[in-house]
């Protein structure tokens, strides 16, 4: 998890340096956003088969459903606003860091896969929310973008908590 | 295995749950966003779920009263007591709502079962007692 946990940090990070200057676009936001998405979608439909804790299940079923619909939304604006999501270093992460996640809880069965896929579920999170804040949402120039954004940041804070809620009752 | 402590206004729910009857409910499937019209005498009261969040997230009502729950998220959420079997929306999608009207007094705490950390109460008295407590809030 902390491996994760500190490339997802490296990652966004290196977009804040990154979106300093030049300046992250919207196509690239867009792009930033269906990765991340993305990854908990996947990490939640692996993490919903193999665990066989019921609460960890209705958590990474809920995970699989909100990602979804937050995916959902964004696809559909950026239709709307005509802008084709620009893949960019800091969607590569995001995805290549979702791919080793799931490779790391392959290998890990009963309370073990459950803490893992917990312990990421938070620190991904606890990241999301951080580049929404100070990359994601002060970057957007779309208004329906970042109206979006704004809109969806709740969720993710809902998750976190509910996320450590659970990590708790593992530990 | 309970992963939620229940907050302040869950407690007191569950106080009030203990010393008040059962809720009896008539609760409708969810719907869109045009409402029934409500019988003459009865309020209808409207509860935004918007933000992760009931708004507002404690509210009385009159027997006879009843409740709309209407989802503003971009995701999908329940109405569901915390004591189990009494009421239970179901799933509201996005852009749908969920209209309750309970058929006896007492209260109850209830939560998003999809998202714990969204926590309510509701609360039904007589017409009298509810009207002294909330002349006007929420309703239609």
């Amino acid at each position: 998890m902390k491996t994760f946990g500190t490339f997802l940090l490296l990652s966004l990070a290196s977009a804040s340096f990154a979106f300093a200057a030049p300046k992250v676009d919207d196509a690239q936001i867009a792009a930033i956003v269906v990765a991340a998405n993305q990854v908990d979608i996947d990490a939640g439909k692996f993490a919903a088969d193999k665990t066989k804790n019921h609460e960890v299940e209705a958590f990474a079923k809920t995970m699989v459903t909100d990602h979804t619909a937050v995916n959902k939304s964004a696809g559909d604006l950026v239709a709307k606003l005509k802008v084709t999501p620009e893949e960019n270093d800091t969607s590569r992460s995001l995805k290549a860091g979702g791919e080793a996640n799931i490779e790391k809880l392959k290998s890990l069965s009963g309370s073990a896969f459950d803490k893992a896929y917990v312990d990421h579920e938070v620190a991904y999170h606890e990241q999301v929310i951080d580049a929404l804040d100070k990359v994601l949402i002060p970057n957007a120039s779309n208004a329906e973008l970042k109206a979006l954004l704004v809109q969806v940041r709740p969720a993710f804070v809902a998750h976190l908590e509910h996320a450590k809620h659970l990590q708790s009752s593992l530990h | 295995m309970r992963i939620f402590t229940l907050g302040a206004a869950g407690i007191v729910g569950a106080i009030f749950a203990l010393a008040m009857p059962q809720l009896g409910a008539a609760a409708g499937a969810a719907e869109d966003a045009s409402h029934a019209a409500a019988p003459s005498d009865a309020r209808l009261h409207i509860v935004k779920i918007q933000g992760m969040a009931y708004v507002p997230a404690r509210i009385e009502i009159s027997l006879g009263d009843s409740v709309v729950f209407e989802n503003h998220d971009i995701v999908p959420h329940t109405v569901t007591s915390q004591k189990p079997g009494e009421f239970d929306s179901g799933s509201i999608a996005p852009g749908k709502s969920w209209r309750f009207t309970p058929s006896s007094l007492g209260a109850a705490a209830f939560r998003c079962t999809f998202h714990p950390v969204m926590e309510g109460q509701l609360t039904i008295a007589s017409k009298r007692a509810a009207a002294a407590e909330n002349p006007d809030g929420g309703a239609r």
